[in-house]
């Protein structure tokens, strides 16, 4: 099994949101902003609840908000 | 930019973290080399004519051992005060999910690291000649390793945003 990653346009979704704070995500979220930053340096993949509340804080499907990109296995 | 630079600066709970295994680590330095000095001297008196010096011995280790728990109590109470004023905003945040596991993770590396060295303690006092008092100084020091690992892998993992 190859290693997975998963990246995400959040910033890029605050900024077409009025520029939306990390702050002001992590409110409307319910986690904390190291958690935003975390995640929107791809240092951390948030659980499938929370992936869902921030996309739907931005009004969009969860794949338009988080992208996982496969990286085969080397040998 | 200044997310990146925000990100590099520590949050309260790496700083709580850190302070809280730096507090650890100050008060094992300041408590174990006289504690075991202590001990040692207290089963070398443990004669007949010795026995109104052992109590004096142990009084002062008692001593040692209750200033030094306050001496950690009141430094994290203060620290925590003063991280708590300058990081106002991370502090009034509740834990979230990610706080949660960093805490778990961290907590079963410091357990692994207790288990271990009480299995090394235990097995100590069942081959080897330890008295009780020097015992419970291990058994004590064995806890201290481990609550210093826990605060220390808390920040690692923090800083790693596992």
């Amino acid at each position: 099994m190859g290693e997975s990653h998963i990246t995400n346009n959040m910033r890029a979704l605050r900024f077409a949101h009025g520029e939306m704070t990390q702050v002001d995500l992590a409110k409307a979220v319910g986690v904390t902003r190291q958690t935003i930053i975390a995640i929107e340096n791809n240092r951390y993949s948030p659980s499938l609840e929370v992936a869902f509340r921030i996309a739907e804080v931005f009004g969009v499907p969860l794949t338009e908000v988080f992208m996982h990109a496969s990286v085969s296995p080397v040998r | 930019m200044n997310e990146e630079i925000k990100m590099k600066s520590l949050s309260f709970r790496e700083m709580s973290a850190l302070g809280s295994a730096a507090a650890v680590a100050l008060m094992a330095y300041v408590y174990f080399p006289e504690a075991l000095m202590l001990s040692t001297h207290i089963e070398r008196l443990a004669m007949p004519h010795g026995s109104w010096q052992i109590m004096d011995k142990h009084s002062t280790l008692f001593r040692l051992a209750a200033g030094s728990i306050s001496m950690l109590i009141v430094l994290q109470i203060i620290y925590h005060i003063i991280i708590g004023i300058l990081w106002r905003n991370d502090a009034m945040e509740k834990r979230d999910e990610r706080d949660r596991m960093v805490v778990l993770k961290a907590g079963r590396l410091g357990y692994y690291v207790l288990l271990v060295g009480l299995f090394v303690l235990i097995s100590f006092l069942l081959v080897g000649n330890v008295s009780s008092l020097l015992a419970a100084q291990y058994a004590f020091m064995v806890v201290f390793a481990g609550e210093f690992v826990r605060y220390a892998a808390t920040f690692v993992y923090y800083r790693l945003s596992i």
